[in-house]
């Protein structure tokens, strides 16, 4: 097979001298990156473009590509760690993650996440070799309508996540579609909600949210109850055999959703993350245990957002497409060495991309070889005495929400949404609703709005196309699923039923 | 229950929710005959967010009995809150001051908020976590923190 | 844990020397940071570029541009950065109200220049209050269909969607979009009523032009460097450019002139502004750099590569010249219907 040999040629190129270091240097720095909450890949990759002035292409790429998937692996630390999600498609991470290092298990989660992102790398890079060409059209088929059907299929994961009481996990999850309202509407462009001031015209980040919700909301927990570390001891940081069976499950099905989802420009790695958490809650046989620290919740969004990393080169390389922020700026570097995307990349420039895939397998290799080992180093750091700890969350939250975009509103957002997540964990409302509504609102709205542009109002637009009927289908079929297991009287499904009701 | 009733926290949503239906009047309908204008989704997440409190402050009428940990006054809100205080003070300071400055005052204070009793250790630990951010991220990543107003003051004079 | 919140006399007094030794310290050794001199030797410290676009999109290019070849040539640093969202008004907010003390600048492009204020009849900020410094690049726009789709010439579609504007759907890339205007200003021209046709409203550029190559919506516009990879890949095909001349990337596409259409002139173009009030010497630093710059081959190499399109407008022409352009806009919105 042609790709094959190309791949191998690739290889020998990458193990030379300069691009394996450069390979090194990528991930490590995607995984600083990736640690940051608010310096994600985007602003990693857009301060390292000076780069192309003094790199040749391969090498600036091979970098720049390293900080893209490097920090997904470096999200999930911190997610883990102390509840702050580096960026967007940790946050589903530290769901269970965090819940994992409390119970002194943060060992385990770091461990089962890093062999998670490597098994979606290998994997992914496989697919990426072999499917490019096949695969790159499916960016394109997706239009406003298939979206729509994607977000309304991902609002039934929101009702997965709405916990013991529904009512008010339904009330989150309003309240982050009344957080996405502030700022211009997506379709005709009018401020809405601004209260007169031009800095409500961006809207809310949701990066800030979240930063808020999670790492400050859990400080101002901590703070009150007035821990002395987040856990007192770190168990055995590999996973039992058993555990790892479990998640080996996990990690495959989440490689194929990922790398699925992640060739579609219009969906973000944070739904695709959550996509993924359902799918395993859904088959898993202790689905109530979510959410309270099981391994596959966070082997399932771990390795989905690293298979998306694989998969989103391939409508990049191939269409000049860029299906996230992140490789908008990356596609902004090709352009600058004069290499145009397309079919004519493959074809002139072969040599190039072979070995920049090659090198993001051996990245790959670096970063699990780089995060394994000192997955104990890195779990002790929730052992540090909070005193310390907890200043130097408040400062890199500063320092992460300010980065967005350079402005203090964000770390005024940020400040806002901690208060409001810690009075949300003292009401017993659930955050997780709000934090996935607050992606989807946008998404909602615009592509409600395109698709009925292009069907000038008939909402029969969804009636004839296959792919989006499909969707919403699905989505009405899982919800009267879930409904029906719920209120089925069996002996098992009582207790849940019982438990609920106390709540509420 | 938590802190706050349920009923609460159900009317507050529901005053959130009317509140949004009445700010969707100024919007004027620009839809082109789709009649999806922008007034369109806040209205629904207003007459939605409405609907579930309605349903919350009800539900919180028929079953009295409570649940959970019983609360404790609002005295153990007074950290939480002096964490919030103290951080928008840092922000106001970082404006003023600058970033290093500014980050070293705020860790040397929070550590000693959280409890750690030497001053020497808080000292050094604030200085040279102060000083190392400062190196990782301005210095080297080049992110473009703020530099303060008394800086520039100094700076241009 | 002990919990001491409250200081004693012991604590408070070695705090006090703590802190006399301490906080002078640290003001000067950031103070020092910070020292600036004489206004001659500008820039001594490094520059920010405003830029109110994402990382690779809209003006970034053009920033990174120019703060690349520049910092080289003034041995200081030229930062892009970026301040993203909102439809470019917060980030050109916070650039027009910040400090003029040269320090700040930002990359103006159509959108804000132009655009914003003809679409929207009240700003957060004031627009006027800025300090032209020179035009930099421009974009010929690109009038594209999908490769599938039946009409080869502008005039071919032009006819279509005359007969039944109804029928086809147009990607905008949000009010005040390069591509709203382009498509608004045919739709005009065409004599077809602009609220008769089916404007679907796009995220901006590269939605639109996934949207149109993936069949979605029927016509799109656009500028050089966007539409590159997917006319390449046979995705999308474009029906004429606006151009003075034809384009050397696109030898066989007619110029809109050539094709029956001279009055569509909606291109975008990107230049360098700062907040009102600055000094001269910065003024005249940063145009007569730019002069030179469009003179030297190693920018222009590095324009090409780019796909940026060059053109050089001193202070005061790119003053004249925006604000014509500005005119040019506020009636044409005024025409389509979507001044608000």
């Amino acid at each position: 097979m042609e790709s094959l040999s190309l791949l191998v040629n690739g290889f020998s190129n990458a193990i030379s001298g300069d691009n394996l270091l450069y390979a090194f240097v990528g991930s490590v720095l995607g995984t600083l990156v990736g640690i940051l909450p608010g310096i994600g890949p985007t602003a990693g990759i857009a301060l390292l473009l000076p780069l192309v002035a003094y790199l040749p292409p391969t090498g600036t790429i091979i970098i720049l590509a390293g900080i893209y998937y490097g920090s997904m692996y470096g999200g999930s630390t911190t997610s883990i760690l102390v509840n702050m999600p580096g960026e967007a498609a940790s946050v589903v991470t530290a769901l269970d993650g965090y819940q994992l290092a409390k119970q002194g298990r943060a060992g385990s989660a770091l461990a089962i996440s890093a062999i998670g992102s490597f098994v979606a790398g290998s994997i992914g890079l496989l697919g990426l070799t072999f499917t490019a060409p096949l695969l790159a059209d499916m960016a394109l088929v997706f239009g406003p309508p298939e979206y729509f059907g994607l977000v309304i299929l991902s609002l039934t994961v929101v009702v997965g996540l709405f916990g013991k009481s529904i009512l008010k996990g339904a009330i989150a999850g309003m309240l982050g579609f009344l957080f996405t309202l502030p700022g211009l509407d997506p379709i005709s462009g009018i401020p809405r909600f601004t209260f007169g001031s031009g800095v409500f015209y961006g809207g809310i980040d949701y990066i800030s949210a979240v930063v808020g919700l999670f790492a400050i909301a859990e400080v101002l927990e901590s703070a009150e109850q007035s821990i002395y570390a987040i856990c007192e001891k770190v168990g055995r940081w590999w996973p039992s055999k058993e555990e790892l069976r479990i998640c080996i499950g996990t990690m495959i099905r989440a490689t194929g959703i990922g790398f699925l989802f992640g060739l579609l420009p219009g969906c973000t790695p944070a739904v695709v993350s959550f996509i993924a958490y359902d799918i395993e809650k859904r088959l898993s046989k202790h689905p109530e245990k979510f959410g309270s620290g099981v391994l596959e919740g966070v082997a399932a969004p771990e390795t989905a957002n690293n298979a998306i990393t694989s998969s989103g080169f391939i409508p990049l390389f191939a269409l000049g497409i860029p299906p996230t922020p992140a490789l908008a700026v990356l596609l902004g570097a090709l352009t600058i060495y004069g290499l145009q995307p397309g079919p004519l990349l493959f074809q002139q420039h072969s040599d190039f991309i072979w070995t920049v895939i090659a090198s993001m397998y051996i990245g790959n290799v670096f970063l699990l070889i780089l995060n394994l080992p000192l997955v104990s180093l890195w779990a002790r750091i929730a052992m540090i005495p909070y005193r310390f700890l907890a200043p130097m969350i408040l400062v890199l939250c500063f320092i992460g929400t300010y980065s967005i975009r350079n402005r203090i509103f964000d770390v005024v957002i940020a400040i806002f949404f901690g208060l409001l997540g810690y009075m949300m964990k003292k009401v017993y409302m659930p955050v997780a609703p709000m934090v996935m509504t607050m992606i989807l609102g946008p998404m909602l709205e615009s592509n409600l709005g395109q698709s009925l542009s292009i069907s000038r109002g008939s909402l029969g637009i969804f009636l004839g196309r296959p792919i989006a009927l499909g969707f919403l289908v699905f989505a009405i079929f899982i919800i009267v699923f879930s409904l029906y297991r719920q209120y089925r009287p069996t002996p098992k499904w009582d207790m849940i039923r019982e438990s609920s009701t106390d709540v509420e | 229950m938590g802190l706050i009733k349920d009923r609460t926290i159900g009317i507050i949503c529901l005053a959130i929710g009317l509140m949004i239906c009445l700010g969707t009047k100024g919007l004027s309908i620009t839809s082109k005959g789709t009649g999806f204008g922008p007034d369109a989704f806040p209205l629904v997440v207003g007459i939605g967010l409405m609907a579930l409190s309605l349903f919350l402050v009800i539900k919180s009428f028929l079953f009295k009995k409570e649940v959970g940990q019983t609360t404790k006054s609002f005295k153990m809100l007074y950290k939480p809150f002096m964490i919030l205080f103290l951080t928008s003070l840092y922000i106001c300071l970082i404006l003023f001051l600058g970033f290093l400055v500014s980050t070293i005052l705020f860790i040397f204070v929070m550590t000693r908020f959280f409890g750690e009793t030497s001053i020497k250790i808080n000292a050094l630990f604030s200085v040279s976590l102060g000083l190392l951010i400062e190196v990782v991220f301005v210095v080297g990543l080049k992110v473009p923190l703020p530099t303060g107003y008394v800086l520039a003051i100094l700076g241009s004079g | 844990m002990e919990r001491k919140n409250k200081f004693d006399c012991h604590s408070v007094r070695s705090l006090g020397c703590w802190f006399t030794v301490m906080v002078p310290l640290i003001v000067l050794l950031s103070g020092g940071m910070g020292w600036s001199k004489e206004t001659v030797d500008y820039p001594n410290k490094p520059v920010d570029l405003i830029v109110a676009f994402p990382a690779g999109g809209g003006g970034d290019v053009t920033g990174r541009l120019v703060s690349q070849y520049l910092s080289k040539k003034w041995g200081q640093s030229i930062r892009v950065v970026n301040i993203p969202g909102g439809g470019a008004i917060p980030g050109t907010q916070q650039a027009i109200e910040s400090k003029p003390d040269g320090y700040t600048l930002f990359v103006d492009p159509l959108v804000t220049a132009a655009m914003l204020p003809a679409v929207y009849k009240k700003l957060p900020f004031d627009w006027t209050k800025r300090t032209w410094i020179s035009l930099v690049t421009v974009e010929p726009s690109f009038f594209l269909v999908n490769s599938k789709s039946p009409y080869k010439t502008l005039s071919a579609l032009a006819k279509a969607v005359k007969e039944n504007p109804q029928k086809f759907s147009w990607g905008g890339t949000g009010r005040a979009g390069t591509a709203t205007f382009a498509l608004g200003q045919f739709f005009l021209n065409i004599g077809v009523n602009f609220s008769d046709t089916n404007m679907v409203a796009m995220q901006g550029s590269a939605p639109a032009l996934i949207a149109l190559a993936g069949g979605h919506i029927d016509i799109g516009a656009a500028s050089l460097s966007e539409i590159l990879p997917l006319i390449s890949a046979g995705k999308i095909r474009p029906l004429a450019v606006v151009s003075e001349k034809r384009l050397e990337e696109f030898p066989d596409l007619t110029t809109t002139k050539e094709a029956g259409f001279p009055n569509l002139e909606v291109r975008a173009w990107q230049g360098i502004c700062g907040p009102a009030g600055l000094p001269q010497y910065v003024i005249d630093k940063w145009a007569n750099s730019l002069k030179e710059a469009l003179q030297d081959p190693e920018f222009l190499a590095l324009a090409k590569k780019m796909n940026k399109k060059l053109m050089y407008l001193g202070p005061d022409d790119f003053k004249a010249f925006s604000m014509k352009e500005y005119e040019n806009y506020l009636g044409l919105a005024i025409k389509m219907g979507i001044r608000e």
